[in-house]
């Protein structure tokens, strides 16, 4: 039988993280994917196949669009790289981005019912929110390494660096949704704001065309901002790992990752610090 | 009590909320515009309306958001008071001290129930203790894993089969897999679900759905258990079955803190008994007298005057029972007619509020509830300055016994009501027809006769 002593009392300003807390509570985290995988196919008619169709509908659509109807001035990151092939690889991280952001920022206003009712470390609503589209990306891996097979590119030993961009892609969704989340469960206004913000991202991050054709038509400074989007690093660095052909700024891409840590680190003190309320509130 | 075996140990603990921070749908526009209105104060006083702007909920509510069911919906679930105490309770700056300088020592191995009135701060000492919601001031020490059945199912998925959201329910309240392996024949079996574990839960009846969540939470091996109401969760066999849980739990030396308004059921688990008023404590000590203190207290208390929500443009201008305006003991044959009639206006004219109607045996036991309207959305748009309710019943067929009711006007689903009145009537019913058990609650009438065939 264990004795050890719980002790609660107001804790006022930060908190420390808890993360040995956190990972005693893994089996939850485990066991809610579990339940998102059993239950978000059911009652569908295509069940799994949303998980294959969205990616490459939409990279068809933007193939049609930007590579056919609009034709040039949108080439690919890597020449002899088609246009389908460098889009779907921006695709990857760029929907686990979204899709966890937009998971993320909802988790606490979700779990409304959960969290009024039951303790445990609240970072495991937001962290849970990242599992399903981290599946995703998984089956637009295989779709991507099939589609490269298919136009006969072969992945190089730079392949190994992706999971490190996925991870980056992943951090950044993490770092920006802890801070989204318990503000967006007071202010619902941020659940509504989030989508309509992640339109806009698209098209600030090189999905639709590559980081190097806007070198050519921005000055320097500019550019230099561009790259602090955490989502520029992840995307080119993506197709730096597939394709290896344009060399990355690899500093840039540090400020990047830089950047998304200060944020990640930010957050989760926010977070703690914003939780203790958040069912006071919600 | 210097018992150094103590499992809970409370010191001064206190929480408060601010009024108004419990608001529901808090914008930013708003929160925008209030911090304007502070930096332009003669746009305040022309723009503020006339309810007052701050004027949020008042107190901490069980099941205040969307999702409420629609039993849940018909019952007194906001915890309420008199007015005069939550004025009592109102510091300066709206301050409102749902618990205040509240301490006690467990000792391990002991089953306390807490009783009070709604509203007296037992729900909230529960979310302080299982981390639920942080207290103010303060601090609680707790010796060993702690497991609550606060809301029974709490994470149950319609989608999932039984078996599935065992173990999701398991690991919810906070038990590893090996663990709900290895007790799940356990659970299922105290449920009695065994035949339909791999069906879907949106198929099970409300019943089941609850007994295979209390079987869960009951298996939870933790050495301190809070309870919080969820004996009223089955039929009287299963209901046995819990106390028979409870009790071994006990035996076990497990600590168990039971919160309940079940007083039959306090009396039959406890041995000490803690009751709560107005987030103070009242009297601590052996069950029997707490509990028979705690009755005439009740008893004594008059509610005349309901508990009007601030902010609420309702104000109440009749309320009868059978005729006779509140205030007396109505004495009533079972077979009787009963006849509740209220009648409330508001400056503006307002969409169809709802009377509920929460009806209760002398002990808690809940007899019934019902309202004017099935939901709030059955509102034909039509506006009035007045309305009026009439819940009649024909005939209650109520064993003997002393019954009260709760009465509550309300406009919105977030489960506060405008116009509250709290145990407004004590009914006292007799009956023509001879009654065998004691204990029962209805006595339909029945077309009896033993013959020798």
């Amino acid at each position: 039988m264990s004795r050890d002593v719980t002790v609660i009392r107001s804790g006022r300003g930060w908190q420390p993280l808890e993360l040995a807390e956190l990972w005693r509570y893994r089996t939850l985290l485990w066991v809610f994917l579990l339940r998102d995988l059993k239950t978000s196919y059911k009652q569908t008619v295509l069940g799994p196949l949303w998980a294959v169709l969205p990616p490459l509908l939409t990279t068809a659509l933007f193939t049609l669009v930007f590579g056919v109807l609009l034709g040039r001035g949108n080439e690919p990151s890597a020449p002899g790289v088609p246009y389908a092939l460098s889009t779907l690889c921006a695709l990857l991280p760029w929907r686990l981005f979204a899709g966890c952001l937009t998971g993320i920022g909802n988790s606490l206003a979700n779990n409304q019912s959960l969290l009024t009712k039951i303790y445990f470390p609240r970072m495991i609503f937001p962290l849970s929110a990242m599992l399903m589209p981290l599946l995703d990306a998984a089956v637009t891996f295989v779709l991507l390494i099939g589609l490269m097979l298919w136009y006969g590119i072969a992945p190089g030993v730079t392949l190994l660096a992706a999971p490190a961009f996925i991870g980056l892609a992943l951090a950044a969704a993490l770092a920006l949704g802890l801070w989204f989340a318990p503000l967006s469960a007071t202010y619902r206004d941020l659940g509504m704001a989030v989508p309509y913000l992640l339109n806009i991202a698209l098209y600030l991050s090189p999905v639709i065309y590559a980081a190097a054709s806007l070198q050519r038509a921005l000055p320097d400074w500019a550019v230099t901002i561009y790259w602090l989007n955490p989502m520029a690093c992840a995307i080119e660095g993506m197709r730096w790992s597939f394709f290896n052909s344009a060399p990355l700024p690899w500093g840039s891409v540090a400020g990047g990752a830089g950047l998304v840590f200060a944020l990640l680190v930010g957050g989760a003190f926010f977070f703690r610090r914003m939780e203790r309320s958040i069912v006071d509130v919600i | 009590m210097m018992s150094s075996d103590w499992a809970l140990r409370v010191e001064q603990l206190s929480k408060r909320y601010r009024i108004g921070e419990r608001n529901y749908h808090r914008s930013l526009r708003e929160q925008l515009l209030q911090g304007l209105r502070r930096l332009w104060p003669w746009q305040a006083k022309r723009r503020a309306p006339p309810s007052g702007d701050s004027t949020g909920p008042l107190l901490p509510q069980h099941d205040g958001n969307s999702e409420c069911s629609a039993e849940s919906e018909a019952e007194f679930s906001a915890e309420v008071e008199p007015q005069h105490a939550v004025r009592a309770r109102l510091g300066r700056g709206g301050e409102f001290w749902a618990l205040r300088d509240v301490s006690f020592d467990i000792p391990r191995g002991e089953m306390v129930g807490f009783i009070g009135r709604n509203g007296a701060g037992k729900s909230t000492l529960l979310k302080i203790l299982t981390r639920i919601t942080e207290p103010t001031a303060g601090r609680a020490e707790i010796r060993g894993r702690v497991g609550s059945l606060l809301e029974v199912g709490t994470g149950f998925h319609p989608e999932l089969t039984g078996r599935e959201n065992v173990f999701l329910n398991g690991a919810i309240l906070g038990m590893r897999r090996e663990e709900i392996r290895a007790k799940f024949d356990e659970i299922v079996d105290f449920a009695g679900v065994a035949h339909f574990i791999d069906t879907p839960v949106k198929r099970y009846s409300s019943g089941m759905a609850v007994r295979l969540a209390f079987a869960v939470a009951a298996h939870l091996d933790a050495e301190i258990l809070l309870v919080d109401e969820v004996l009223a969760v089955g039929d009287a066999e299963f209901e046995r079955k819990c106390l028979r849980k409870m009790n071994t739990v006990a035996r076990d030396g497990r600590t168990v803190l039971l919160v309940s308004h079940n007083l039959t059921a306090v009396q039959r688990l406890c041995r000490r008994v803690i009751w709560l008023d107005q987030g103070q404590i009242t009297a601590d000590g052996p069950c029997l007298p707490v509990v028979r203190r705690y009755i005439e207290a009740c008893k004594q208390r008059e509610h005349l005057s309901p508990l009007i929500k601030p902010g609420s443009p309702y104000r109440a201008i009749d309320c009868r029972v059978n005729g006779a305006p509140l205030g007396r003991t109505v004495a009533l044959l079972g077979n009787e007619p009963l006849h509740v009639a209220v009648v409330c206006e508001s400056a503006e004219p307002t969409r169809r509020p709802r009377l509920d109607l929460a009806f209760y045996r002398s002990d808690g036991l809940k007899v019934f509830a019902c309202a004017t309207d099935r939901t709030l959305d059955a509102d034909d748009g039509r506006r009035s300055r007045r309305w009026e309710f009439d819940l009649c019943f024909e005939r209650l067929d109520l064993a003997p016994a002393e019954y009260y009711f709760d009465l509550g006007v309300r406009s919105d689903f977030h489960g506060e009501y405008d116009i509250l009145w709290n145990r407004v009537c004590e009914l006292t019913a007799a009956t023509a027809v001879p009654a065998i058990a004691a204990d029962a609650v209805l006595l339909p009438p029945v077309r009896a006769s033993a013959r020798a065939a």
